[in-house]
């Protein structure tokens, strides 16, 4: 899925004072690009996926989804959603929580025992959630996300709560799952190292009212090393443009 | 094909069901009676145990269904709706009903020729007339009587130098010292603090002039006017059950019982029937018999309720009939 | 597959020390009565009331059978109600308003006035009883319910509207479990609310039970009677409410509840 966004603006109305999220962004991304999006504590970022999502409507601005707009991509049921809060029912077990997803979704590619295999929990099918370690109920939410289908995730720092060596895993098992279907993935972290060994481009937004500070493309091979010197100059160029803004768009109330 | 089978057995149940409903009606007439408060030996209620046990009722081709009433006045608001066809009343909260709100009842039958209230004092409180009562605490129910002013009055004493308390159902308010005085029922509460071990003094408004009548079978104006014949057979029924209480008293008790439960006393209940029944006889009883009520009894308790201000002055002309007592007599 | 609460052993310990609790009380109850002598119309000893207990076992087991039915039934019926009401308020809000004025309004009625219309309309049997706990027990379900429905968790929300569920889905597989938890909070204070409500109901008329025999022995100054009724009262709501913990262990198996 292509996502275009054109001058997308947003501002909440908190207690009668509206508060801008989003400043003008304008953004293309092309099918089956793996974006990270960077910036500070709430500075906006979960703010713009729920826009792709159609979790939110934007108060200014346009959002196209392979030229539709997001209720449309959504009614198609084209878009999976994956936050910190994995959101598992508690009330089914881990195979039930796949099965759902493709019942609502009419997806059935796979069984769901065939997903959790892939998610590395065949052995948990009949377990419930609140059994589960942190990272197992992430593998459990990707395996929904997987079980969709979709062309577009929206992935919020899915894996934040998790700890380091957990989620240098995850992430390279995530990457793999990636290459199976190929979807366009807009991955928000606040890591830039992990920014960096993920995606093919990383955003860089500025603080609140975000705007897009950089967009830096990552033209090396995966599986990417940290250690290496190409590596690390990237991660030093992304975070030279947080400390000093560039002239693309300077945010407001910073001077 | 099953179903057509089934259909017709459906069928053919219904229309015996329905031929088997339609024998019954004209050989029983289904009424309910209401007692006033709980089971306990009131003689009209006893007149109702009696008859059903003994099968009165049913010689009279009669099925009556007994309820009790919890005392809220719960037994007037059913008779004024139809759901209870008679009821027992004490004849001078009769006359206030029908005075306010205005609710049509009847008295049937005056069983209690006599009225059952009367006050109480420790024996060891040295209080000997009515007239001590001044700068002492007189308890009452609800509201205070008018008998007790009426009793107040008629001992010269000063209403104003009585203190009174509402205290509600609880003798025990008598036994613990926080009242000097309580109003009780001659047949009920006497005997209960007796048994506790305490000698008690009574006194008796009618003993002062002052006129009081017991209970009453009550019914409604439109019952009266709709169904007297049910009335009677039922009054017929009742006074001959009150004639074998009074004349097989141990039996009558053991009766009482069935429906009192294991949790009241055997012989409370033979003191509260021997008390009633020596009040259910008087001059105008000797001559035309029990439950029998004369304007005058019922016109000097009004004039009495008029006067202390429970009521305001009422006709009693329409609030009791002794026809249907005089049919059943036949 | 449960979340751990209390070990068995600790548990056997707690119910072993609520049993010496109440018996150090029963005793201490024993001993005032005798050293200060205290008349049983006053209050009765505990030997009286388990005396009296024990010689009209067949009167109580009877009046407990109908008082807990009328109970149950009651307490079946406020639940369905209020829960199905909580159901209709969440799926169209707008009736929220007239709707709880209404709940509010039935339930703050005081008895002594419902009772006697109950009685006029449906007799002097059980089913007026069951009316009337129904009418006391269904609006701690109402509240409950309902908030339990509203405060489904927004992150699960968000997702189902991701993939575009319908509202019947949403409701059955997010709101209706969310509500559950709910639910039976709501019942641990309807339960032994509605053994309290169908003896009130009996006060005010009735042939049989629990409330007709207090209400017979207390006007006959009865009062061992009357505590042997009210022990039976406590206890069943003990059991009660021990059964809706149970209950509420095995359907909302996914939170840990606590032991009381």
């Amino acid at each position: 899925m292509n996502v275009t966004i054109r001058h997308l603006s947003h501002q909440f109305a908190a207690g009668g004072q509206p508060l801008p999220v989003l400043e003008a962004v304008d953004l293309r991304i092309a099918s089956g690009e793996f974006v990270a999006v960077v910036g500070p504590s709430g500075c906006g970022k979960s703010t713009l996926l729920r826009l792709l999502a159609h979790l939110l409507t934007p108060t200014d601005g346009t959002i196209e989804l392979d030229g539709a707009d997001p209720a449309t991509a959504v009614s198609q049921k084209r878009i999976a959603w994956m936050a910190q809060n994995p959101a598992l029912l508690p009330w089914y077990t881990t195979r039930e929580n796949v099965a759902l997803v493709q019942r609502i979704n009419g997806a059935n590619h796979h069984t769901p025992e065939a997903l959790l295999d892939m998610v590395g929990l065949g052995d948990f099918a009949d377990a419930y959630p609140f059994t589960l370690s942190g990272g197992m109920q992430q593998r459990l939410a990707l395996a929904r996300v997987l079980a969709q289908q979709a062309s577009l995730w929206l992935m919020d720092e899915p894996f934040a709560a998790l700890d380091e060596l957990t989620r240098e895993r995850l992430t390279g098992e995530l990457l793999a799952l990636w290459r199976r279907q190929r979807p366009t993935v807009l991955w928000v972290t606040h890591h830039i190292v992990e920014a960096v060994r993920l995606a093919d481009r990383v955003l860089v937004l500025s603080p609140r009212p975000a705007a897009v500070l950089a967009d830096v493309a990552i033209p090396l091979p995966r599986p990417r090393d940290e250690t290496t010197a190409v590596f690390q100059a990237q991660v030093r160029d992304i975070r030279a443009h947080i400390r000093q803004p560039t002239a693309l768009a300077l945010p407001k109330g910073l001077t | 094909m099953v179903k057509r089978f089934f259909l017709l057995l459906l069928t053919v149940l219904l229309l015996t069901g329905l031929g088997a409903c339609r024998e019954r009606p004209s050989a029983n007439v289904a009424m309910t009676f209401m007692a006033g408060f709980r089971p306990q030996a009131n003689l009209p209620f006893v007149g109702v145990y009696v008859a059903q046990e003994k099968g009165f009722f049913a010689a009279e081709g009669l099925d009556v269904t007994i309820e009790h009433s919890t005392g809220g006045g719960q037994h007037l608001q059913l008779l004024t709706a139809g759901e209870v066809q008679v009821t027992t009343q004490d004849a001078a909260v009769l006359l206030e009903r029908r005075a306010d709100p205005g609710l049509p009842l009847v008295s049937l039958a005056l069983i209690g020729q006599r009225g059952q209230q009367a006050f109480a004092a420790l024996a060891d409180s040295g209080l000997q007339s009515p007239k001590e009562w001044e700068g002492h605490t007189v308890g009452f129910k609800g509201t205070p009587p008018p008998d007790l002013f009426a009793l107040l009055h008629a001992v010269g004493a000063d209403p104003a130098a009585v203190e009174l308390v509402n205290v509600g159902f609880d003798p025990r308010v008598l036994t613990e010292g926080q009242v000097d005085v309580y109003p009780v029922f001659k047949s009920n509460e006497p005997y209960l603090l007796r048994s506790w071990g305490y000698d008690l003094t009574l006194w008796d408004a009618g003993d002062y002039g002052v006129p009081t009548l017991g209970l009453a079978y009550v019914t409604s104006e439109s019952i009266l006017q709709e169904n007297p014949e049910m009335l009677t057979r039922f009054l017929r029924a009742a006074m001959k059950g009150i004639a074998y209480a009074e004349a097989n008293r141990e039996e009558a008790v053991d009766i009482v019982l069935q429906y009192a439960g294991p949790e009241t006393d055997r012989d409370h209940m033979r003191f509260m029937l021997d008390a009633e029944l020596a009040d259910a006889h008087s001059p105008v009883t000797e001559e035309f018999g029990l439950g029998w009520q004369t304007t005058e009894q019922w016109q000097a308790l009004a004039d009495m309720l008029a006067a202390y201000e429970a009521v305001t002055a009422v006709s009693v002309t329409d609030a009791f009939t002794n026809d249907i007592l005089a049919a059943s007599q036949e | 597959m449960h979340p751990p609460t209390q070990d068995s052993s600790a548990q056997a310990q707690s119910n072993w020390l609520a049993l010496l609790i109440i018996g150090a009380a029963l005793l201490a109850w024993e001993g005032l009565v005798r050293w200060r002598q205290i008349p049983v119309y006053i209050l009765p000893a505990p030997s009286r009331i388990g005396q009296t207990l024990v010689e009209n076992g067949g009167l109580y087991a009877q009046a407990t059978a109908v008082t807990l039915g009328e109970a149950l039934l009651g307490l079946i019926l406020g639940t369905v109600t209020g829960a199905g009401l909580a159901v209709l308020l969440s799926l169209w809000p707008r009736l929220e308003r007239g709707v709880m004025t209404l709940a509010i309004l039935a339930k703050s009625t005081p008895l002594v006035a419902i009772a006697p219309l109950l009685t006029i309309w449906l007799g002097f049997g059980v089913l007026p009883k069951i009316i009337i706990t129904a009418l006391l027990t269904f609006f701690p379900v109402l509240v409950n319910v309902l908030a339990g429905l509203q405060r489904a968790d927004p992150a699960m929300l968000d997702l189902f509207h991701t993939w575009h569920s319908s509202r019947r889905q949403i409701f059955r597989h997010v709101r209706a479990p969310s509500a559950l938890p709910y639910l039976f909070t709501a019942l641990k204070i309807a339960g032994p609310l509605a053994l309290i409500a169908a003896v009130v109901a009996e006060w005010t008329g009735a042939s049989g039970g629990l409330g007709r025999t207090m209400w017979l022995a207390y006007t006959n100054l009865n009062l061992p009677y009357l505590f042997a009724a009210i022990f039976i009262l406590a206890f069943a709501g003990v059991v009660l409410y021990g059964a809706i913990v149970w209950l509420e262990k095995r359907a909302v198996f996914w939170q840990p509840t606590s032991n009381l």
